[in-house]
């Protein structure tokens, strides 16, 4: 099984009229095809920024401060902006925490899946139109004829996400990128989701990254875990073998309030 | 009998929204629909529920921030005066402090309103205050953008404390925070109520913070009640299968619903036919009533024994 | 903030206009109302900068003393139409429903009005003074204020710290003035000072028609009055005022301009 993605010795800052923020310090990870890496940290720890380096896709007032970024064996980080046209959104595929302001108010849902579709893969409008209700039906949107047609503010936040899914699935990806997509989703929705990931994951051979703040969630779709504080990584291991036995006191401490928060 | 500190009954509230820009017609949204319940002194009650499910509103009647469309809130004989009494702690850190004032005359202003008078004079008190959620009182000058939102949470807490409240509602106080501050207001919010004999009304959509922090439990479900009873009973053996839904999803991040959360549709039957996982014919035509089922232990479902085996 | 042109321009326009009125007397070589039969109609020269007028008057005396009424009308008129403004828009805002209704179809009506001849009519009844000119346009120009502010009281009215004042049991009066005015500040200032560009190029017009500030007391508009029949000949008098009054408005719209677009980020 090779290595889909590697990160290797990540360093990124950003530069503000305040100063230097040293965002993430020396990460490195890696993530095997059709595997789930879970990362893990709390807010401003750096793992939203880890997510967007994977994409090349920081603010202007980001440096990358050393380290590589592999997919499948070119760095994405010395990549021109054409040759990334062709990764980012094609083969690496993204979802956010946010589906409904994610989404073009303005066009169908039906409208941004063809428009995905026929970018990415070349189909002509027809086919592309078969290729979104046959992803509506993967993402287990209901009656996915009508609701093609429907808008991003008729659906709730839920169903929004199970668009920003499928539209990241349209061209077909090799590596799912999730950054905290279901944090704004109450607690039953959210475990439909997050079953709905793992189904995926099987039947589509994906690789998934899943960052989150939440411990309790990569227990259930990730293989491996990696908890970051401060831009750091903390602790890297099978997720079984981290809920197990932690070795950090950072780990520890975050799991004991994970029980508290979410022991039933 | 002792008296209740808060006694809702038969509690409503409707919004009326246009459908839309043209027609007139208006859709009537039960954001609180019928509720029942009691508060005793010293006590959590925990209403449980996800978005959509009315328990802001329910925080928003009982302060008297929206009137009632119909029902009681009738306090008891120790709550004189509402806003001094009764206090709340909102949802969201970074809306909940004017950001243009300094933390000192935050918790002041409610000391100035009431003009409570005491041996000490209310700067004192504050410091007090701050010292009692653990804030460090050298920097009660500063504004609230230079504090964390765990931090503005406690500074919530220190200016729901300053008038002497007998009930604080905790609108979702800790949801929007990382793990870690979490636990740590809630021990803090757990040793203010030994402390300061407190009763809490704790909204929030966290099953497992509603089992290790309260004493009894409210399920809604779009402004329903499903389930009602000692937060120990519903973890025991619960007897809905919302509850039942809600405990699967915390626990195993599972989910056995059909469908999503149904808004402006009118429903005949039980509420929560459209998602039950067991739903039967008389669940689509007649409205479950809100029955006690075992002793203390309520549930508005027909088929309460009939579909569960103990839960643990 | 330095990025930001229209800003430092307006700025430094605004405080310019600023200096020259709070030193007009150390600044001018000559008192202002000094006639001086020899020196009429005198191009600028190196003894009068900005040339004479008819009277032999200094010219740029004239324009600095002028720019005291200048400033001095728009900063009651604007403190006035402020002040009226935030107090109907607040109101109409905080309480809603039908003083809300109310209140704003008043608005509606003020706005429809045109406000230019209202002040016209106005301060032909009555007799023409600094003083009246300064109220009329107050209570003209109130209306922009009140719909701002109005927006802005809609909006913070749903944050939590204005439940919270509710909670704890603060009175309306106290939620107005304490929690929601002070927040709804930004936008009041832009329009305070658009307002300023506004009631200065209003006090021009009216004392250039001759029922704004009365002679001998200088101001722009009233040194155009005379600049009008002398065009052909006495050039600087037409220009000077003509140019310190569109400097002065386009410093003041760019200071607001630039104040909103700094607020804005």
């Amino acid at each position: 099984m090779s290595d889909i993605l590697r990160i290797e010795n990540l360093s990124v800052s950003y530069y503000a009229r305040e100063g230097r923020l040293d965002a993430l310090t020396g990460i490195s990870l890696t993530l095997c095809e059709g595997g789930a890496l879970g990362i893990v940290g709390e807010s401003g720890c750096g793992k939203t920024t880890l997510a967007m380096s994977i994409a090349k896709l920081l603010p202007d007032n980001a440096k990358f401060i050393s380290g590589k970024v592999i997919y499948q064996g070119k760095n994405i980080l010395e990549l021109t902006d054409r040759q990334l046209e062709a990764i980012r959104g094609k083969q690496i595929g993204y979802i956010f925490q946010d589906a409904t302001a994610a989404l073009n108010p303005v066009i169908s849902i039906g409208g941004q899946l063809i428009e995905t579709i026929m970018n990415s893969r070349n189909l002509s409008r027809k086919y592309a139109k078969d290729e979104a209700h046959r992803l509506l039906e993967l993402v287990k949107i209901p009656d996915p004829k009508e609701h093609l047609e429907f808008y991003a503010h008729q659906f709730s936040g839920g169903m929004n996400q199970r668009v920003m899914i499928a539209l990241a699935l349209a061209s077909r990806p090799k590596l799912l990128i999730a950054d905290e997509p279901t944090s704004n989703l109450d607690v039953t929705i959210e475990a439909s989701i997050l079953e709905l990931l793992a189904e995926l994951r099987q039947k589509l051979g994906l690789s998934i990254i899943f960052i989150t703040h939440d411990l309790s969630l990569v227990r259930f779709l990730a293989d491996e875990t990696a908890v970051i504080y401060a831009g750091k990584l903390i602790e890297l291991k099978k997720t079984k073998e981290l809920f197990a036995h932690p070795k950090e006191a950072y780990t520890k401490e975050l799991l004991n309030a994970g029980m508290i928060t979410s022991r039933l | 009998m002792k008296e209740a500190l808060l006694k809702a009954s038969n509690l409503k509230k409707y919004y009326y929204i246009q459908k839309n820009f043209f027609s007139r017609e208006r859709i009537e949204i039960r954001a609180v629909d019928d509720l029942d319940f009691s508060l005793e002194s010293s006590q959590t009650l925990a209403i449980v529920g996800e978005s959509g499910c009315g328990k802001t509103s329910v925080a928003k009647l009982i302060l008297k921030l929206i009137p009632a469309t119909s029902g009681d809130i009738i306090f008891g004989s120790q709550i004189k005066n509402l806003r001094k009494d009764v206090q709340m702690v909102f949802q969201n850190p970074y809306n909940s402090l004017n950001p243009l004032m300094r933390i000192e005359d935050i918790i002041l202003e409610p000391l100035l309103i009431h003009k409570m008078s005491s041996h000490k004079s209310p700067k004192e008190r504050v410091i007090e205050l701050l010292d009692l959620v653990d804030i460090d009182s050298g920097s009660r000058f500063r504004f609230p953008k230079e504090f964390s939102g765990g931090q503005r949470q406690r500074i919530s807490l220190a200016r729901a404390l300053a008038s002497g409240p007998k009930i604080i509602v905790l609108d979702e106080p800790v949801s929007s925070l990382d793990v870690r501050i979490q636990v740590k207001i809630l021990n803090l919010l757990k040793s203010l109520q030994t402390k300061l004999s407190l009763s809490f009304l704790f909204i929030t959509h966290n099953l497992a913070v509603v089992k290790n922090f309260s004493d009894a439990c409210l399920v809604m479900y779009l402004g329903k009640i499903m389930e009602k009873a000692q937060a120990l009973d519903i973890f025991k053996r619960s007897l809905h299968p919302y509850t039942e839904s809600l405990l699967l999803a915390a626990r195993d991040k599972r989910s056995k619903l059909k469908g999503d959360i149904p808004r402006f549709r009118k429903i005949s039957g039980c509420i929560f036919n459209s998602r039950c996982p067991y739903a039967k014919d008389k669940c689509f035509s007649v409205e479950p009533k809100l029955e006690e089922k075992e002793k203390g232990h309520f549930s508005a479902c027909h088929f309460s024994f009939d579909l569960y085996r103990s839960q643990k | 903030m330095l990025r930001n042109k229209l800003l430092v321009f307006g700025l430094l326009i605004v405080l310019l206009l600023a200096v020259c009125a709070f030193f007009a007397p150390y600044l001018s070589a000559y008192d202002f109302s000094q006639i001086d039969v020899d020196s009429i109609l005198m191009p600028p020269s190196s003894e009068h900068i900005l040339g004479t007028d008819s009277l032999g008057r200094d010219l740029f005396s004239r324009m600095l003393f002028g720019s005291r009424v200048s400033l001095k009308v728009g900063f009651i008129a604007v403190g006035i139409s402020t002040i009226i403004g935030c107090t109907v828009g607040s109101i109409a805002g905080f309480y809603g429903k039908w003083i809300d209704s109310v209140i704003m179809r008043f608005v509606d009506l003020m706005l429809c009005f045109p406000t230019f001849f209202l002040i016209l009519s106005v301060v032909a009844i009555l007799e023409p003074s600094i003083t009246n000119i300064m109220i009329i346009i107050g209570l003209t120009s109130w209306m922009g204020v009140a719909r701002i502010v109005r927006a802005q009281v809609l909006s913070l009215k749903e944050r939590e710290f204005i439940q919270a004042a509710h909670v704890i049991g603060a009175s309306n009066m106290r939620i107005i003035l304490k929690h929601l005015l002070p927040n709804a500040f930004g936008p009041v200032v832009v329009a305070a000072i658009l307002g300023m560009a506004y009631a200065i190029l209003v006090e021009s017009s009216l004392s250039f028609l001759g029922i704004g500030v009365q002679p001998p007391t200088p101001s722009w508009g009233n040194i155009l009055i005379e600049a009008k029949s002398t065009l052909g000949v006495a050039w600087w008098l037409t220009l000077f005022p003509g140019l310190a009054i569109f400097i002065t408005i386009l410093g003041y719209n760019m200071l607001g301009e630039g104040l909103r677009n700094w607020q804005k980020q």
